[in-house]
């Protein structure tokens, strides 16, 4: 049965969604601190004589169960609940900020994967020579740096003006473009990705393309590409035909595990770029325990890592003809 | 708006220089003269009040906030620094302190009256004032703001906590509007007369706390709100028909940028015109960074923040203050303000705002003196008595932990230098770094042997919170503070109107605070912030820092500001800055 797999992913789906955010409520309920934030240090702030008060107020004296339930209700019709803090429906603050993680960590998936596979290949293809060992130094040295201190360095090199003022500081549009055509803003909008998807893709380039590379290696040695040798293929189309195509097989699973990052988003980089993303609204949320935006931005990340690992199955499935044949689970 | 000529930079650049080299002042002849600069006001010249140079009757002035707002309505989040200076410019109150004699100023009531028992506050309202919608202001939108702000559903528990002492208020015709208190105490009627007036016609539909003008204010102010994209900025415009003088500006943005260091990079490229709270080594570097020392002041100013140890008098070392004054001598305070704040701040010898005169200028800080801090520690009964290099008193060690908030590089040094400083004499310091949320609930429920934390402090400031025995209970007296006469001389002055009279309880109070020492006072922190030259009107004020109202573009200057330096040339898609509408 070849789509075993799949189904077992499906009926797992239920109580991994439920373990988790059960999991997730339970902490944000026992961790210590209230909402609200940084309201200390003014002494006249009297606030702090009705916290209790004001918890009580804010869950409606449901018990803890009682407003999880609650909270699993609402979920059935698409509603997250309020934000303690701003009190702006939880799905609101979430499509806000969908978009830009999106297009950032969609973008950067791209890159990724648009430079690690043909890199993979290469670093296969040429093994053990003097270019393909700089390279994967290169690679190590890139993934053992850390983001915020490369993207720091670079805004100040490339955006601060020290020495060059190139690529802009902040946000995914220049101000006074909202009537520009629709042209100059993509362009606009590229040019405003470049630093953070620069800053996202490097450290992930290393594990990638060495996951390609073994793939890659693997594949050369099977009797297939002797044969496409054998038969008078150019060398270059056995290998990105013949070769990468049955080389993509075990990415696919790389790439599934890599999407629930396109909507936890990266708190650094958005931070860093002013990007009003997931990454930030989660962050935020925790520093404010603002847990039903925690809860909300929680239960999505858990959704889309479910989507994801069924996606991963369906894959490996639909691209191994093996699998189909056989039956045999990945 | 073509903010820049080039021309115009490189001549202003040149005569900046030559001054330099003149070594004159640096302040020009352009300005009229001017009163001295209030104690305290230091960085890189600039007074805080001034004549400097003739206002431009438009342009935009660019604040970096950095944090974003939750709303807009301040009424429910009143310690969120950016909705309040936001609605401080949209919104106004009955009236609102001076920024140099922190005296009370009329705004939307033209004058007011107290009755001879302090108990009945009568505000004549001004009249013709319109709503930005260009609806008429009366006074049925005080009594409104008022009954929404005690309203029990309302999320505005802090402001509420203000008007405890307020009993009633009534509306006596349109324009007057009356206030009893339950007893008489002179900080009720800052606090009445300060608080900001809502419009009834918008706030009547809907629920307080959820209402859409919480993100899209209608105020009377002298700006209007235009648009907040979240994530990214607040854009507000001139009131044209305001019914005071016009602003000079014609908008003010405030941009989101959470990154310190991104935040100093658009100021280097001219995409900011105001940076405040800027980190003492950036404030300190940029002197040394021409794109920024051209351009900006650095300005030095109002020293809100009062840093602070606490020790938990809950705890029996704690409790006797010759140890207490021990550990303040122990503890090399003038090391503190040289290596951690680079100097730029001054020894704190009085809890309250330095600049004001409840302030006890008379104290002299207790100086850094190990060895008299052990002969005070023995007659408290603390020595070495079983030789392991640790102090006892016969029954327990003397063995501490020393609580500080997460995220902040100040309090790892701090706390690193308590442990050598303590740990030299035999004291022994544990440090526990929690992050924010719990560090404060710790605080309030008293589970602490010592901590420190800043206090943001203001002129006409009421001590009754921290320091009376009644606040250790709910209130923020966190470590416990029992002083007896600390509690008679705090419940007479909260009658004193008599501003004098209550300045002199105040330095009695000080004067056992110091004696007693429940806090080792560290320093006052002053306001670091790099303000374009120019700009001008550039008022500070110890309620927000900078009053932005008065700010304007000076006409002589216009070529220090900013948009175009060499360091700024921006992809042709990346148009100048949006120009001033209408």
């Amino acid at each position: 049965m070849i789509w075993r797999p799949v189904i077992v992913r499906v009926a797992q789906l239920v109580p991994t969604f439920l373990g988790a955010t059960v999991l997730t409520f339970a902490l944000l309920h026992l961790a210590p601190g209230a909402p609200g934030g940084a309201d200390l240090e003014s002494p006249g702030n009297v606030g702090v004589v009705g916290l209790a008060e004001w918890q009580r107020w804010r869950s409606g004296g449901l018990s803890p169960l009682g407003e999880y339930l609650d909270w699993l209700v609402r979920l059935m019709s698409f509603d997250f609940g309020r934000s303690l803090i701003d009190e702006r429906p939880v799905r609101t603050l979430i499509a806000e900020a969908a978009p830009a993680t999106l297009l950032l960590t969609g973008s950067a998936l791209v890159a990724t994967y648009g430079l690690a596979v043909p890199l993979g290949v290469l670093s296969a293809v040429h093994r053990g020579r003097a270019g393909e060992r700089v390279v994967s130094v290169g690679l190590f040295v890139l993934y053992s740096l850390p983001p915020f201190w490369v993207a720091l360095l670079l805004v100040i090199a490339l955006a601060g003006g020290t020495p060059l003022a190139l690529l802009p500081l902040r946000g995914l549009a220049s101000p006074g473009l909202a009537d520009a055509s629709v042209f100059v803003r993509l362009v606009d909008l590229g040019w405003h990705l470049v630093l953070p998807v620069a800053c996202l893709t490097y450290p992930a380039l290393a594990r990638a393309s060495r996951l390609q590379r073994s793939a890659m290696l693997d594949v050369l040695e099977q009797d297939y590409m002797r044969t496409a040798r054998a038969k008078g293929l150019s060398p270059a189309r056995v290998v990105w035909r013949h070769g990468l195509r049955n080389a993509l097989v075990p990415m696919a699973a790389l790439w599934s595990t890599d999407l629930p990052w396109l909507v936890g988003g990266s708190v650094i980089i958005e931070r860093i770029f002013t990007i009003h993303g997931l990454g930030m609204l989660t962050f935020e949320a925790v520093l404010r325990r603002d847990y039903p935006v925690l809860m909300g931005t929680t239960a999505l990340a858990c959704l889309v890592t479910i989507a994801a690992m069924l996606l991963g199955d369906l894959l490996q499935v639909l691209a191994d003809p093996r699998q189909r044949r056989s039956g045999r689970s990945a | 708006m073509p903010r820049v000529a080039p021309a115009w930079r490189l001549l202003s650049t040149t005569l900046l220089a030559l001054g330099l080299l003149a070594g004159c002042e640096r302040r020009g002849d352009v300005r009229a003269p001017r009163p001295e600069p209030p104690r305290g006001f230091g960085g890189d010249v600039l007074p805080p009040l001034a004549a400097q140079g003739e206002p431009r009757a438009d342009g935009e002035l660019r604040v970096a906030m950095d944090a974003e707002p939750p709303s807009l309505n301040c009424q429910l989040d009143p310690l969120d620094i950016w909705s309040k200076k936001v609605d401080e410019l949209v919104y106004e109150s009955l009236a609102r302190p001076n920024p140099l004699t922190f005296a009370d100023e009329p705004r939307l009531a033209e004058r007011w009256d107290i009755s001879p028992d302090e108990l009945t506050l009568t505000f004549h309202l001004r009249k013709g004032v319109r709503w930005h919608d260009g609806r008429p202001f009366s006074a049925d939108d005080v009594i409104f703001t008022f009954d929404k702000i005690l309203d029990p559903t309302s999320k505005t528990l802090a402001i509420r906590s203000s008007l405890e002492p307020l009993a009633s208020y009534t509306k006596v015709d349109p324009w007057t509007v009356r206030f009893v208190l339950k007893r008489s105490y002179w900080f009720a009627v800052d606090a009445i007369a300060e608080i900001l007036i809502y419009p009834k016609h918008i706030y009547s539909r809907g629920d307080f706390n959820t209402h859409p003008a919480n993100r899209a204010p209608i105020g009377t102010g002298r700006f209007k709100f235009l648009r907040w994209q979240t994530g990214d900025e607040v854009v507000l415009l001139r009131n044209e028909d305001y019914f005071g003088p016009r602003a000079r500006l014609a908008q003010i943005t405030f941009k989101y940028v959470p990154d310190p260091t991104v935040r100093v990079q658009m100021l280097r490229r001219g995409d900011l015109d105001v940076l405040e709270r800027v980190s003492p080594e950036a404030w300190s570097d940029a002197a040394g960074d021409a794109a920024l020392a051209v351009r900006f002041w650095r300005l030095r100013h109002t020293p809100t923040g009062l840093q602070w140890i606490g020790w938990n008098e809950e705890r029996p070392y704690f409790r006797d203050a010759r140890v207490r004054r021990a550990l303040t001598m122990l503890i090399d305070r003038e090391d503190i303000v040289h290596n951690l704040r680079r100097g730029l701040d001054e020894l704190a010898t009085s809890w309250f705002y330095p600049l004001s005169t409840e302030y006890n200028r008379t104290i002299k800080p207790w100086p850094y003196d190990p060895k008299k801090a052990l002969s005070l520690l023995e007659d408290a009964g603390w020595s070495d008595s079983d030789g392991d290099g640790v102090l006892d008193n016969g029954e327990q060690r003397f063995v501490f932990t020393f609580l500080y908030p997460s995220g902040n590089a100040f309090y790892e040094q701090l706390a690193s230098l308590l442990q050598s400083d303590l740990g030299r004499v035999g004291i022994v310091v544990e440090t526990a770094r929690l992050e924010w949320a719990v560090f404060s609930e710790r605080l309030r429920r008293h589970e602490f042997d010592a901590c420190s934390l800043l206090w943001h402090l203001y002129p006409r400031h009421d001590p009754y919170q921290v320091w009376h025995s009644t606040s250790i209970a709910g209130g923020s007296n966190f470590i416990s503070f029992r002083g007896g006469e600390v509690d008679t001389l705090l419940e007479q002055a909260r009658t004193e109107f008599d501003d004098n009279k209550r300045n002199a309880l105040y330095q009695r109070f000080s004067q056992i605070l110091h004696d007693e020492q429940p806090y080792t006072l560290l320093f006052n922190r002053n306001n670091l912030s790099l303000v374009a030259k120019g700009l001008g009107g550039i008022y500070t004020t110890p309620y927000g820092i900078f009053r932005y109202e008065d700010f304007y573009w000076r006409k002589d200057a216009n070529a220090a500001s900013t948009a175009d330096s060499p360091a700024s040339a921006r992809p042709s898609v990346a148009q100048p800055h949006a120009p001033t509408p209408k």
